[in-house]
Protein backbone atom coordinates (compact mmCIF):
# COMPACT_ATOMS: atom_id res chain seq x y z
CA UNK A 1 0.00 0.00 0.00
CA UNK A 2 1.34 3.41 -0.83
CA UNK A 3 2.54 5.65 1.90
CA UNK A 4 0.07 8.21 3.11
CA UNK A 5 1.17 11.71 3.85
CA UNK A 6 -0.08 12.75 7.26
CA UNK A 7 0.14 16.07 8.93
CA UNK A 8 0.05 16.01 12.66
CA UNK A 9 -1.96 19.00 13.66
CA UNK A 10 -0.77 21.74 15.85
CA UNK A 11 -1.12 20.28 19.30
CA UNK A 12 -1.56 23.49 21.09
CA UNK A 13 -0.32 24.05 24.59
CA UNK A 14 -2.77 26.89 25.10
CA UNK A 15 -5.55 25.65 27.28
CA UNK A 16 -8.18 27.36 25.17
CA UNK A 17 -7.21 25.36 22.11
CA UNK A 18 -7.57 21.96 23.73
CA UNK A 19 -10.91 20.37 24.41
CA UNK A 20 -11.54 20.22 28.13
CA UNK A 21 -14.13 18.71 30.37
CA UNK A 22 -17.13 20.95 30.64
CA UNK A 23 -17.52 22.37 34.11
CA UNK A 24 -21.17 21.99 35.17
CA UNK A 25 -20.82 25.02 37.41
CA UNK A 26 -20.06 27.15 34.33
CA UNK A 27 -23.46 26.34 32.86
CA UNK A 28 -25.68 28.06 35.39
CA UNK A 29 -24.87 31.52 34.04
CA UNK A 30 -26.44 30.71 30.67
CA UNK A 31 -29.96 29.98 31.95
CA UNK A 32 -31.49 33.34 30.95
CA UNK A 33 -30.05 33.32 27.43
CA UNK A 34 -30.99 29.72 26.89
CA UNK A 35 -34.51 30.37 28.14
CA UNK A 36 -34.93 33.16 25.54
CA UNK A 37 -33.65 30.85 22.81
CA UNK A 38 -35.96 28.06 23.96
CA UNK A 39 -38.98 30.37 24.02
CA UNK A 40 -38.22 31.60 20.51
CA UNK A 41 -37.79 28.02 19.30
CA UNK A 42 -41.04 26.66 20.68
CA UNK A 43 -43.18 29.80 21.02
CA UNK A 44 -44.42 29.13 24.55
CA UNK A 45 -42.79 30.16 27.81
CA UNK A 46 -43.90 27.10 29.78
CA UNK A 47 -42.63 24.74 27.08
CA UNK A 48 -39.41 26.74 27.06
CA UNK A 49 -38.89 26.01 30.74
CA UNK A 50 -39.26 22.27 30.12
CA UNK A 51 -36.96 22.50 27.13
CA UNK A 52 -34.21 24.24 29.08
CA UNK A 53 -34.52 21.81 31.96
CA UNK A 54 -34.28 18.81 29.64
CA UNK A 55 -31.34 20.38 27.82
CA UNK A 56 -29.40 20.77 31.06
CA UNK A 57 -30.30 17.24 32.12
CA UNK A 58 -28.98 15.89 28.84
CA UNK A 59 -25.78 17.93 28.85
CA UNK A 60 -25.07 17.05 32.47
CA UNK A 61 -25.79 13.35 31.99
CA UNK A 62 -22.14 12.64 31.22
CA UNK A 63 -18.79 14.40 30.91
CA UNK A 64 -18.56 16.68 27.87
CA UNK A 65 -15.47 17.83 26.05
CA UNK A 66 -15.57 21.40 24.85
CA UNK A 67 -13.26 24.23 24.03
CA UNK A 68 -13.33 27.20 26.39
CA UNK A 69 -16.00 29.69 25.38
CA UNK A 70 -18.00 27.14 23.40
CA UNK A 71 -20.57 26.48 26.14
CA UNK A 72 -23.44 28.60 24.88
CA UNK A 73 -23.10 27.39 21.28
CA UNK A 74 -23.02 23.82 22.51
CA UNK A 75 -26.04 24.36 24.74
CA UNK A 76 -27.95 25.80 21.77
CA UNK A 77 -27.04 22.78 19.66
CA UNK A 78 -28.38 20.40 22.33
CA UNK A 79 -31.44 22.63 22.93
CA UNK A 80 -32.26 22.51 19.24
CA UNK A 81 -31.89 18.73 19.14
CA UNK A 82 -34.07 18.30 22.22
CA UNK A 83 -36.70 20.55 20.64
CA UNK A 84 -36.64 18.57 17.39
CA UNK A 85 -36.89 15.26 19.29
CA UNK A 86 -39.83 16.52 21.33
CA UNK A 87 -41.53 17.90 18.26
CA UNK A 88 -41.11 14.58 16.45
CA UNK A 89 -42.46 12.65 19.43
CA UNK A 90 -45.39 15.03 19.78
CA UNK A 91 -46.28 14.74 16.10
CA UNK A 92 -46.94 11.00 16.41
CA UNK A 93 -49.25 11.22 19.38
CA UNK A 94 -52.52 13.05 19.84
CA UNK A 95 -52.02 16.68 20.70
CA UNK A 96 -52.96 17.99 24.08
CA UNK A 97 -54.32 21.50 23.89
CA UNK A 98 -54.14 23.36 27.15
CA UNK A 99 -56.35 26.28 27.99
CA UNK A 100 -53.35 28.57 27.70
CA UNK A 101 -52.61 27.24 24.18
CA UNK A 102 -56.17 27.91 23.13
CA UNK A 103 -55.99 31.44 24.38
CA UNK A 104 -52.81 32.04 22.40
CA UNK A 105 -54.13 30.79 19.11
CA UNK A 106 -55.27 33.75 17.12
CA UNK A 107 -54.01 36.41 19.44
CA UNK A 108 -50.32 35.88 19.55
CA UNK A 109 -48.81 33.31 17.26
CA UNK A 110 -47.41 34.62 14.02
CA UNK A 111 -48.20 38.27 14.58
CA UNK A 112 -45.49 40.65 15.59
CA UNK A 113 -45.93 44.34 15.14
CA UNK A 114 -42.53 46.01 15.21
CA UNK A 115 -43.94 49.54 15.11
CA UNK A 116 -46.20 48.91 18.04
CA UNK A 117 -45.00 48.31 21.54
CA UNK A 118 -42.99 45.16 21.34
CA UNK A 119 -44.58 42.32 23.07
CA UNK A 120 -42.10 39.58 23.73
CA UNK A 121 -44.61 36.77 23.71
CA UNK A 122 -45.83 37.76 20.26
CA UNK A 123 -42.31 38.19 18.94
CA UNK A 124 -41.21 34.75 20.15
CA UNK A 125 -44.35 33.18 18.73
CA UNK A 126 -43.66 34.80 15.35
CA UNK A 127 -40.08 33.53 15.37
CA UNK A 128 -41.27 30.05 16.34
CA UNK A 129 -43.62 30.09 13.34
CA UNK A 130 -40.77 30.62 10.86
CA UNK A 131 -39.54 27.62 8.86
CA UNK A 132 -37.05 25.71 11.08
CA UNK A 133 -33.93 26.65 9.08
CA UNK A 134 -34.79 30.35 9.27
CA UNK A 135 -35.96 30.16 12.86
CA UNK A 136 -32.76 28.47 14.04
CA UNK A 137 -30.41 31.16 12.69
CA UNK A 138 -32.48 34.04 14.00
CA UNK A 139 -32.54 32.36 17.41
CA UNK A 140 -28.79 31.78 17.32
CA UNK A 141 -27.79 35.26 16.15
CA UNK A 142 -30.48 37.77 17.06
CA UNK A 143 -31.91 36.15 20.20
CA UNK A 144 -28.86 34.40 21.64
CA UNK A 145 -26.24 36.80 20.30
CA UNK A 146 -23.88 34.25 18.75
CA UNK A 147 -21.46 35.27 16.02
CA UNK A 148 -22.13 34.02 12.50
CA UNK A 149 -19.32 31.48 12.89
CA UNK A 150 -20.67 30.22 16.21
CA UNK A 151 -24.18 30.06 14.79
CA UNK A 152 -22.96 28.12 11.75
CA UNK A 153 -21.40 25.57 14.06
CA UNK A 154 -24.48 25.33 16.26
CA UNK A 155 -26.93 24.80 13.39
CA UNK A 156 -24.57 22.67 11.28
CA UNK A 157 -24.49 24.93 8.22
CA UNK A 158 -21.94 26.99 6.35
CA UNK A 159 -21.43 30.58 7.40
CA UNK A 160 -22.57 31.81 3.97
CA UNK A 161 -25.75 29.75 4.32
CA UNK A 162 -26.36 31.22 7.76
CA UNK A 163 -26.03 34.75 6.34
CA UNK A 164 -28.57 34.04 3.62
CA UNK A 165 -31.01 32.36 5.98
CA UNK A 166 -30.71 35.18 8.49
CA UNK A 167 -31.52 37.78 5.86
CA UNK A 168 -34.56 35.82 4.72
CA UNK A 169 -35.68 35.11 8.26
CA UNK A 170 -35.59 38.77 9.22
CA UNK A 171 -37.35 39.73 6.01
CA UNK A 172 -40.12 37.19 6.63
CA UNK A 173 -40.54 38.40 10.16
CA UNK A 174 -40.89 41.99 8.95
CA UNK A 175 -43.31 40.96 6.18
CA UNK A 176 -45.43 39.09 8.72
CA UNK A 177 -45.53 42.19 10.87
CA UNK A 178 -46.54 44.35 7.88
CA UNK A 179 -49.36 41.96 7.01
CA UNK A 180 -50.57 41.94 10.60
CA UNK A 181 -50.48 45.71 10.66
CA UNK A 182 -52.39 45.99 7.38
CA UNK A 183 -55.08 43.56 8.51
CA UNK A 184 -55.56 45.40 11.79
CA UNK A 185 -56.33 48.71 10.03
CA UNK B 1 -26.69 41.25 2.77
CA UNK B 2 -27.97 41.38 6.32
CA UNK B 3 -27.15 45.07 6.72
CA UNK B 4 -30.51 46.17 5.33
CA UNK B 5 -32.28 44.01 7.90
CA UNK B 6 -30.12 45.14 10.79
CA UNK B 7 -32.93 47.36 12.10
CA UNK B 8 -35.07 44.25 12.57
CA UNK B 9 -32.25 42.55 14.45
CA UNK B 10 -31.87 45.60 16.65
CA UNK B 11 -35.55 45.54 17.57
CA UNK B 12 -35.38 41.85 18.37
CA UNK B 13 -32.36 42.35 20.60
CA UNK B 14 -34.02 45.25 22.39
CA UNK B 15 -37.16 43.20 22.93
CA UNK B 16 -35.48 40.08 24.30
CA UNK B 17 -32.68 41.49 26.39
CA UNK B 18 -34.89 42.02 29.42
CA UNK B 19 -36.37 38.52 29.32
CA UNK B 20 -35.21 36.44 32.24
CA UNK B 21 -35.84 32.83 33.08
CA UNK B 22 -38.31 32.28 35.94
CA UNK B 23 -36.73 31.84 39.34
CA UNK B 24 -38.03 28.28 39.57
CA UNK B 25 -36.04 27.40 36.44
CA UNK B 26 -32.91 28.98 37.89
CA UNK B 27 -33.45 26.91 41.03
CA UNK B 28 -33.93 23.66 39.09
CA UNK B 29 -30.81 24.24 36.97
CA UNK B 30 -28.76 25.19 40.05
CA UNK B 31 -29.79 21.91 41.62
CA UNK B 32 -28.98 19.97 38.44
CA UNK B 33 -25.49 21.48 38.12
CA UNK B 34 -24.74 21.12 41.84
CA UNK B 35 -25.69 17.45 41.69
CA UNK B 36 -23.33 16.91 38.80
CA UNK B 37 -20.35 18.87 40.12
CA UNK B 38 -19.11 16.47 42.86
CA UNK B 39 -19.10 13.59 40.38
CA UNK B 40 -16.98 15.65 38.07
CA UNK B 41 -14.47 16.40 40.79
CA UNK B 42 -14.10 12.74 41.61
CA UNK B 43 -13.58 11.94 37.98
CA UNK B 44 -10.97 14.63 37.55
CA UNK B 45 -9.08 13.34 40.57
CA UNK B 46 -9.19 9.88 39.06
CA UNK B 47 -7.57 11.10 35.90
CA UNK B 48 -4.18 11.24 37.49
CA UNK B 49 -3.70 14.65 36.01
CA UNK B 50 -4.24 13.33 32.50
CA UNK B 51 -6.20 16.19 31.07
CA UNK B 52 -4.07 18.66 32.95
CA UNK B 53 -1.03 17.03 31.40
CA UNK B 54 -2.41 17.60 27.91
CA UNK B 55 -2.55 21.30 28.61
CA UNK B 56 1.18 21.18 29.09
CA UNK B 57 1.75 19.61 25.69
CA UNK B 58 4.33 21.33 23.59
CA UNK B 59 3.28 22.95 20.31
CA UNK B 60 4.30 20.61 17.53
CA UNK B 61 3.58 20.76 13.85
CA UNK B 62 5.10 17.92 11.96
CA UNK B 63 4.68 16.35 8.59
CA UNK B 64 5.31 12.64 8.60
CA UNK B 65 5.37 10.01 5.94
CA UNK B 66 3.52 7.01 7.30
CA UNK B 67 3.00 3.52 6.13
CA UNK B 68 6.54 2.78 5.14
CA UNK B 69 6.96 0.05 7.77
CA UNK B 70 5.64 -3.48 7.59
CA UNK B 71 2.71 -2.78 9.91
CA UNK B 72 -0.28 -0.89 8.50
CA UNK B 73 -0.58 2.66 9.72
CA UNK B 74 -3.53 4.67 10.93
CA UNK B 75 -3.30 6.79 7.80
CA UNK B 76 -3.90 3.76 5.60
CA UNK B 77 -6.96 2.79 7.61
CA UNK B 78 -8.35 6.31 7.27
CA UNK B 79 -7.70 6.31 3.53
CA UNK B 80 -9.66 3.05 3.20
CA UNK B 81 -12.49 4.44 5.28
CA UNK B 82 -12.98 7.31 2.84
CA UNK B 83 -14.05 4.99 0.05
CA UNK B 84 -17.71 4.74 -0.82
CA UNK B 85 -19.67 2.37 1.44
CA UNK B 86 -20.42 -0.91 -0.28
CA UNK B 87 -23.12 -2.12 2.07
CA UNK B 88 -26.24 -0.73 3.64
CA UNK B 89 -26.12 0.97 6.99
CA UNK B 90 -26.23 -1.54 9.84
CA UNK B 91 -29.50 -1.68 11.73
CA UNK B 92 -29.83 -0.75 15.37
CA UNK B 93 -29.13 -3.75 17.57
CA UNK B 94 -32.55 -4.81 18.94
CA UNK B 95 -30.89 -6.16 22.10
CA UNK B 96 -29.02 -2.92 22.76
CA UNK B 97 -30.22 0.32 21.14
CA UNK B 98 -26.93 2.03 22.00
CA UNK B 99 -25.17 0.10 19.26
CA UNK B 100 -25.71 -1.07 15.69
CA UNK B 101 -25.47 -4.63 14.46
CA UNK B 102 -21.82 -4.58 13.48
CA UNK B 103 -18.68 -5.41 15.45
CA UNK B 104 -15.04 -6.30 15.10
CA UNK B 105 -13.51 -8.65 17.66
CA UNK B 106 -16.25 -7.88 20.17
CA UNK B 107 -15.97 -4.11 19.74
CA UNK B 108 -19.32 -2.78 18.56
CA UNK B 109 -20.11 0.26 16.49
CA UNK B 110 -22.25 2.75 18.40
CA UNK B 111 -25.69 3.98 17.53
CA UNK B 112 -25.10 7.70 17.99
CA UNK B 113 -28.72 8.47 17.38
CA UNK B 114 -29.82 6.53 20.46
CA UNK B 115 -29.57 9.52 22.78
CA UNK B 116 -30.52 12.06 20.21
CA UNK B 117 -27.83 14.62 20.89
CA UNK B 118 -25.11 13.80 18.36
CA UNK B 119 -27.61 13.07 15.63
CA UNK B 120 -25.12 11.00 13.66
CA UNK B 121 -27.03 8.52 11.53
CA UNK B 122 -25.37 5.43 10.00
CA UNK B 123 -25.59 5.63 6.21
CA UNK B 124 -23.50 2.70 5.01
CA UNK B 125 -20.59 0.39 5.72
CA UNK B 126 -17.70 -1.36 4.07
CA UNK B 127 -15.14 -4.03 4.95
CA UNK B 128 -11.55 -3.87 3.73
CA UNK B 129 -8.40 -5.88 4.02
CA UNK B 130 -5.61 -3.88 5.59
CA UNK B 131 -2.44 -5.93 5.15
CA UNK B 132 -4.23 -9.09 6.25
CA UNK B 133 -6.33 -7.42 8.94
CA UNK B 134 -10.05 -6.86 8.72
CA UNK B 135 -10.91 -3.16 8.75
CA UNK B 136 -14.63 -2.42 9.05
CA UNK B 137 -15.98 1.07 8.54
CA UNK B 138 -19.40 2.45 9.30
CA UNK B 139 -20.11 5.80 7.65
CA UNK B 140 -22.31 8.20 9.59
CA UNK B 141 -23.99 11.36 8.44
CA UNK B 142 -22.95 14.08 10.86
CA UNK B 143 -24.28 17.62 11.15
CA UNK B 144 -21.21 18.99 9.43
CA UNK B 145 -20.73 16.23 6.87
CA UNK B 146 -19.82 12.55 6.66
CA UNK B 147 -17.92 10.87 9.47
CA UNK B 148 -16.20 7.53 9.15
CA UNK B 149 -15.73 5.18 12.07
CA UNK B 150 -13.31 2.34 11.49
CA UNK B 151 -12.35 -0.58 13.70
CA UNK B 152 -9.21 -2.47 12.70
CA UNK B 153 -8.86 -6.07 13.83
CA UNK B 154 -5.63 -7.44 15.26
CA UNK B 155 -3.06 -5.84 17.51
CA UNK B 156 -3.44 -2.09 18.00
CA UNK B 157 -1.92 0.09 15.29
CA UNK B 158 0.85 2.38 16.33
CA UNK B 159 0.28 6.08 16.19
CA UNK B 160 2.83 8.15 14.27
CA UNK B 161 6.00 8.90 16.15
CA UNK B 162 5.81 12.15 18.06
CA UNK B 163 2.02 12.20 18.36
CA UNK B 164 1.05 12.45 22.03
CA UNK B 165 -1.76 10.53 23.67
CA UNK B 166 -4.30 12.80 25.31
CA UNK B 167 -5.88 11.42 28.46
CA UNK B 168 -9.61 11.91 28.94
CA UNK B 169 -12.04 10.65 31.50
CA UNK B 170 -12.77 7.31 29.87
CA UNK B 171 -10.03 6.78 27.33
CA UNK B 172 -6.88 8.14 25.78
CA UNK B 173 -6.81 9.38 22.22
CA UNK B 174 -4.39 10.53 19.58
CA UNK B 175 -5.52 13.58 17.63
CA UNK B 176 -4.31 13.90 14.06
CA UNK B 177 -5.15 15.61 10.84
CA UNK B 178 -4.74 14.16 7.38
CA UNK B 179 -3.54 15.97 4.32
CA UNK B 180 -7.14 16.44 3.15
CA UNK B 181 -7.88 18.48 6.27
CA UNK B 182 -9.83 15.75 8.03
CA UNK B 183 -9.65 15.57 11.76
CA UNK B 184 -8.77 12.09 12.94
CA UNK B 185 -9.16 10.61 16.41
CA UNK B 186 -7.55 7.24 17.14
CA UNK B 187 -7.90 5.23 20.32
CA UNK B 188 -7.85 1.65 21.51
CA UNK B 189 -10.79 -0.35 22.73
CA UNK B 190 -10.89 -4.03 23.54
CA UNK B 191 -7.42 -4.41 22.06
CA UNK B 192 -8.56 -3.05 18.68
CA UNK B 193 -7.81 0.25 17.02
CA UNK B 194 -10.76 2.57 16.59
CA UNK B 195 -10.54 5.58 14.31
CA UNK B 196 -13.04 8.37 13.75
CA UNK B 197 -12.40 10.82 10.92
CA UNK B 198 -14.45 13.72 9.63
CA UNK B 199 -13.89 17.08 8.06
CA UNK B 200 -17.09 18.83 9.05
CA UNK B 201 -17.02 18.02 12.76
CA UNK B 202 -14.70 19.72 15.21
CA UNK B 203 -12.26 17.88 17.44
CA UNK B 204 -14.51 18.19 20.49
CA UNK B 205 -17.40 16.50 18.72
CA UNK B 206 -15.19 13.69 17.46
CA UNK B 207 -13.61 13.19 20.87
CA UNK B 208 -17.00 13.10 22.49
CA UNK B 209 -18.16 10.52 19.97
CA UNK B 210 -15.05 8.47 20.67
CA UNK B 211 -15.70 8.69 24.40
CA UNK B 212 -19.25 7.45 23.94
CA UNK B 213 -18.25 4.47 21.85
Amino acid sequence: MSAALYRIPVTDARESALPRLLDPEDLGRHVDRLFRAAWALCGHSHDAEDLVQETYARVLARPRLLRRGDEIGYLLKVLRNVHVSRHRAASVRPQEVTLEDRAEVGDARGRWEPEAALEVRTLFAAIADLPPDFRDVIVAIDVLGLSYAEAAKAVGAKESTVTTRLHRARTRLAEGADRAEASSR
Amino acid sequence: MTQDTEHIARRIREAVEGVEAPQRLHAVVAEQTARRAPTRRRRLLGLGGGLVATAAAVVVALVLVLGSGSEPAIGEAVALAQRTPTRDAPAVDPTNPKRVEKEVGGVWFPNYDSEGDTGWRPIGSRTDDLDGRRAVTVAYKGAGGPVSYTIVDGAPLEVPKGVPWHEYARFRAAILRDDAGQRVIAWEKGGRTCIIAGKGEDVSALLEAAGQA
